[in-house]
């Protein structure tokens, strides 16, 4: 598998493990490093992608999960479905800590009890979350993001008149890549400019 | 009936298939193209009401516009004032190591995405354009990649959507009726 040949050892449970609830529970749920956490602002990380995880945070082992510590009715999908996987619990890779509302899953060995980092997380998930705006049942994302990616667009107008697997294909992948501005279009051709 | 062009108007019925440009696609998924709002909301329309024709060259491009975008963001992540480079063939071989990966699962979510919809169709699979689109590169003065385009949309489809004219810009054939439609 080729997660396992990125994070090798404990961190190929922990990230399998992080994933799980990620799926289940996408609009609490974030993943991200605790040396972000000193530029607080892109604490987000789609944990179905480790190599780009890898890439960009370079010690996997600084990696942290958080979600909410009263769970929904899905928490208890969640919960059941990681408890299932064998990985979390029962090989001690990640520990679980609650901080203001928030269970943090933390791989084990790191120490974010010292300092106010974890702290410092937590305040930012809780803006974060109070910030998500739902596209659709299921599917939440940032007030920014949405305006980034959704704005000026009459989702209600597609969703009335699409199928419901069309509308969330269709909604899911608008914009999915961020990009940058100012691009011209001849790059498109493999041996143009 | 001579092929025309057309600016599209959202709510007017459109002639089914449609072959879409691979620009409306990358406008789609980009969120910083300035066509983006307009691509997704022409390809929501699409979606609804019409059979959707694309091909691999619509892929090619796709893919390229992703990974020039993605390399460009991670420059600019890492210095703001880093200037837009077009991804050359050299570039995307001196970056591969770090950029396919961190691109890879974006790729396969458009591709996934694309193929995902129930009206998009590939131009048949034993379509040989290597045998009509020289000829009609001559005859139109077209770059290879916009006369597979037209090619396969002329054989395929009944309108066109592409977000820039200049594409095709003076093609004239009184022998065909597709539509143009300029995003």
């Amino acid at each position: 598998m080729e997660t396992k040949e990125l994070f090798k050892d404990k961190y190929v449970k922990s990230q399998d493990a992080a994933t799980v609830v990620y799926r289940y529970y996408p609009s609490h749920e974030y993943v991200g490093t605790i040396g972000q956490l000193a530029n607080y602002g892109t604490a987000e990380i789609p944990v179905e992608q480790p190599q780009q995880l890898l890439r960009r945070y370079d010690d996997p082992a600084s990696l942290v999960t958080i979600r909410r510590a009263e769970p929904a009715a899905e928490d208890q999908l969640v919960t059941y479905l990681t408890g299932s996987t064998g990985v979390a619990n029962s090989q001690r890779v990640v520990e679980e800590q609650q901080v203001r509302g928030y269970v943090v899953l933390r791989p084990s060995g790191t120490d974010l009890t010292s300092g106010s980092l974890l702290e410092e997380f937590a305040g930012l998930l809780e803006h974060l979350t109070q910030e998500l705006v739902e596209v659709y049942p299921g599917f939440t994302v940032t007030r920014e993001d949405y305006q980034c990616r959704f704005g000026g667009v009459e989702l209600d107008y597609y969703q009335q008149r699409m199928k419901p697997d069309v509308f969330r294909s269709f909604v899911k992948s608008m914009g999915t890549v961020r990009g940058v501005d100012g691009l011209s279009d001849r790059s498109l051709g493999e041996y143009e400019g | 009936m001579a092929l025309t062009y057309q600016r599209y108007v959202g709510g007017e019925s459109i002639p089914s298939p449609v072959y879409i440009d691979a620009n409306v696609w990358v406008s789609h998924f980009v969120s910083a193209r300035p066509k983006h709002g307009t691509s997704s909301t022409v390809l929501g329309d699409l979606l609804i009401q019409c059979e959707i024709m694309v091909s691999t060259v619509v892929f090619s491009e796709v893919w390229w516009a992703v990974l020039e975008h993605i390399y460009n963001e991670v420059q600019r992540s890492q210095n703001p004032k880093a200037q837009l480079v077009r991804l050359s063939l050299p570039l995307l071989k001196t970056n591969s190591e770090w950029l396919l990966p961190e691109a890879k699962q974006k790729l396969r979510e458009v591709s996934e995405t694309i193929t995902s919809f129930t009206s998009v169709k590939m131009v048949p699979p034993n379509t040989e354009p290597m045998k009509f689109v020289p000829e009609v590169m001559v005859s139109h003065q077209l770059a290879p990649s916009d006369a597979v385009h037209f090619s396969l949309a002329n054989s395929f489809a009944k309108s066109l959507f592409t977000e820039d004219q200049k594409d095709f810009d003076g093609l004239t054939d009184p022998t065909s009726s597709l539509v143009v439609y300029i995003v």
